[in-house]
């Protein structure tokens, strides 16, 4: 029956996705092949019926004065075809949507794993990829470094990891207490701060944590 | 330089920059702090604090930062100082001073590059400074300008006889001009006073950039409170600066909804007695300097006539001993209007007992009065406990805390401290008294606190020992019933750490206004004492730290100036 190979690639996709939480499932390429050849075969059964169906509809044209009855017989006959055309038609739309559905999911997947695992994809996921989806994953790399790059430009910190937090955060400051000397500390930014004991800051969230461990700095509660 | 616009010239001049706020160890620093802090935290503009409690602090604090930050906002302190001599190297910074003393130093309303700027919202800012300075600009530009003409034309020699002549007009001018400058000057400076609160400016800060809140406006009334309370505006500028925080109240209540746990403030007359919501009625009355002082309560017979007047108000001594929140209901609803009745005027002379202040209230919390806040807060900034270890920001953080609405525990601990402080307050008086130790010398009123004494730690910072001087003229007045001591100003002097002694200095009672001229009193004074002896660390001028072994000779030449 038409639409059986897609749908089971459906099932499938969606079967691996659940499966494996963080990854991308391997591509199933000849699941696809099937799939799309069976496409070319409806179409041309298609393309085949339709100039049939023209041939006769321009017949009846010509003859359509001279006859009325055998009109009417032949008319039957295209309207069978015309069936069989649609019904291939409408087992096409259905392959299309259960390859862009594969697809697309696999792209979602692909989106996730750079908010998960970052920049650089394991090599195992790499190879699960196709050549396109490798290109698509490197141009969405660089459309969010340009935008992380982008934020608060104009304010006192250029660019923000978006991919830091897994909550956004309430703020991107923090405010705390110095509890030791300390002296400079240079953050990523390069603005030197001077943590002198008994103070209080209210700054850009750099590499705080560090200090936190440290025990050189405590954040302050509202 | 005087701010005009708030959002323009101040506000928005801060983004993008790391601003170090340097703060006074004051109620109305601390309001101020929290005000501008929220609405820097809103903005994510980066910020460091500095509380300091003294001018070296503030050097210290200065240099320390004057690397890797580029504006300053000072709260405060400083506006008496020359700020551009004070602060070495200037270049590249904007300094922000939004400060209550005055007055203020000429060389920061004037500062030619326009890097010190003040914040201000006196319409009539400084009259003195403002009519003498531009008075003199006008002089020097017109000697200035003769000078030029004359050079120009004429022939050489009846020039150069002219030129003499005029040189000789313009010396001549000049020293008159100056003399009348200094005359202004010292006019302009002799008195120490203070403006309306810094709090004041922040609020109007948040309105002008659309960021009111009726938290704002609460924590303005807590410092407009210590004004009241310290005696550092006359009554009547209360008054209206109250009124004028009700339109604020009035304005920010109709746009916020009201859920449950909002804050709600109300400006009503409320009995003046200190935290009597949250003690005991009888003990709020015996402590606070107001009632105190007119019921005498140190004394035997005062005490006497004291439960005689509750008597007679048909107030049980049980119910008045009993914590006001736990008193018998009948009992407490009939406390206000007892104290409105004309027997307590006509028989104990015993009057004035209610105040306009604000009342807030946090969903089914006992409500605060702008005065139980103000007093919890104070109590956590001078907090003897820490003092001596020299921690003295975890203090300044705590009374911020405080003020936040989700810190109840924080404000109750304060306002325990705050008792402690008031029992503390009342004992020493009860013995200043007792030992009669408060005498005449010369031109104004003397006390000293025995070295010894357990309540010393209580009174080490400014704004305590200032309040205890102020109850301690009050209640000396009406203790001796000698009109000729409210007259005098008083000046009391306690123990402070490692052999230095406090010395503080305030104005007479029957003067209205709050103008102090202690302050500059003590400036000459030091002067003519030997180096290290009295150190003038103090952000208020007519306090001063004298070192003991110094300590009799500054008086007696005090002594000698006030004859």
């Amino acid at each position: 029956m038409f639409g059986e190979r897609s749908f089971e690639l459906v099932k499938d996709v969606e079967r691996q996705m659940t499966g494996c939480v963080t990854g991308v499932p391997t591509y199933d390429e000849n699941g696809v092949r099937q799939v799309l050849d069976e496409m070319q075969l409806l179409f041309d059964q298609n393309q085949k019926d339709y100039n049939r169906i023209g041939q006769k509809v321009n017949q009846n044209d010509v003859t359509e004065n001279l006859d009325v009855t055998m009109n009417s017989s032949t008319s039957t006959g295209a309207q069978g075809e015309a069936a069989g055309v649609y019904l291939r038609h409408t087992a096409l739309e259905r392959n299309k949507d259960c390859l862009l559905a594969y697809m697309s999911t696999r792209l979602e997947r692909i989106r996730d794993l750079r908010w998960i695992k970052g920049s650089v994809l394991p090599e195992a996921d790499q190879n699960n990829m196709t050549e396109q989806e490798l290109q698509y994953f490197t141009d969405y790399n660089k459309i969010l470094a340009n935008y992380m790059r982008d934020i608060g430009v104009d304010g006192d910190f250029d660019g923000l990891d978006l991919t830091e937090h897994m909550e956004p955060p309430k703020s991107h400051m923090v405010y705390f207490k110095v509890l030791k000397e300390y002296g400079e500390f240079e953050p990523e930014d390069g603005k030197i701060i001077v943590l002198r004991k008994n103070c209080v800051h209210h700054l850009p969230k750099y590499q705080c944590e560090t200090l936190i461990r440290q025990g050189v700095i405590e954040i302050l509660t509202e | 330089m005087l701010v005009k616009h708030l959002r323009k010239d101040f506000y928005e001049l801060l983004f993008g920059k790391r601003v170090l706020i340097i703060a006074n160890f004051d109620i109305d620093s601390v309001c101020t702090v929290k005000i501008l802090t929220e609405l820097l935290k809103i903005d994510g503009i980066s910020f460091s604090l500095c509380p300091v409690d003294g001018i070296t602090a503030m050097k210290q604090a200065y240099s320390d930062y004057r690397e890797t930050v580029s504006v300053f906002v000072l709260i405060n302190c400083g506006i008496a100082l020359d700020i551009r001599a004070f602060f070495d190297n200037l270049k590249n910074k904007l300094v922000f001073v939004l400060d209550y003393h005055r007055p203020v130093h000429v060389n920061n309303f004037y500062d030619e590059t326009n890097q010190i700027r003040i914040l201000s919202l006196d319409d009539n800012f400084d009259e003195g400074l403002d009519s003498d300075d531009d008075g003199d600009d006008d002089d020097e530009s017109e000697i200035m300008d003769m000078g030029d003409s004359e050079d120009e034309d004429g022939s050489r020699r009846r020039g150069r006889k002219r030129k003499r002549r005029n040189e000789h007009d313009r010396e001549r001018r000049r020293a008159v001009w100056k003399e009348k400058r200094n005359e202004l000057l010292f006019e302009y400076t002799q008195f120490c006073y203070y403006a309306p609160p810094s709090s004041l400016v922040a609020l109007e800060l948040s309105w002008a950039i659309s960021r009111g809140d009726i938290q704002y406006v609460w924590w303005t009334t807590v410092a407009l409170t210590d004004a009241l309370l310290l005696e550092k505006l006359p009554r009547s500028e209360y008054v209206q600066k109250s009124t004028e925080l009700s339109l604020h109240i009035a304005r920010e209540a109709s746009t916020t909804e009201t859920p449950r746990d909002c804050l709600k403030v109300n400006f009503e007359k409320d009995l003046c007695f200190l935290l009597y919501r949250h003690w005991n009625l009888y003990d709020s009355i015996k402590m606070t300097p107001h009632s105190a002082c007119m019921l005498k309560s140190w004394s035997l017979k005062g005490e006497g006539r004291f439960h005689e007047m509750l008597g007679e108000l048909g107030l049980p001594q049980v119910e008045c001993h009993r914590k006001y929140a736990s008193m018998d209901v009948r009992c407490r609803k009939k406390v206000e209007r007892a104290f409105s009745e004309p027997v307590l005027r006509d028989k104990y002379n015993f009057n004035d007992v209610t105040v306009g202040t604000f009342i807030s209230e946090i969903g089914f919390r006992p409500a605060f009065s702008a005065f139980d806040s103000h007093l919890a807060c104070l109590a956590l900034l001078e907090n003897p406990v820490l003092n001596g270890s020299g921690n003295v920001v975890d203090n300044f953080l705590d009374s911020l805390a405080a003020l936040s609405k989700k810190q109840f525990d924080t404000l109750d601990r304060g306002i325990g401290m705050a008792k402690t402080h008031l029992t503390a307050m009342y004992n020493q008086v009860k013995e200043f008294l007792s030992m009669n130790v408060v005498t005449p010398r010369g031109g104004f009123l003397y006390v000293q606190m025995p070295e010894g004494s357990p309540n010393v730690c209580y009174f080490r910072n400014t704004s305590f020992l200032v309040f205890l001087a102020q109850f301690t003229q009050r209640a000396a007045v009406s203790h001796v019933r000698n009109r000729r001591w409210s007259t005098l100003p008083l000046v009391l002097c306690a123990p402070h750490l490692s052999g230095y002694w406090v010395i503080v200095g305030i104005k007479p009672l029957s003067l209205e206004l709050p103008k102090n001229l202690f302050g500059k009193l003590f400036e000459t004074l030091a002067i003519k004492m030997t180096d290290g002896a009295v150190l003038m660390d103090f952000l208020d001028p007519h306090i001063v730290l004298v070192h003991g072994d110094h300590k009799d000779k500054f008086i007696q030449l005090l002594e000698a100036c006030m004859v």
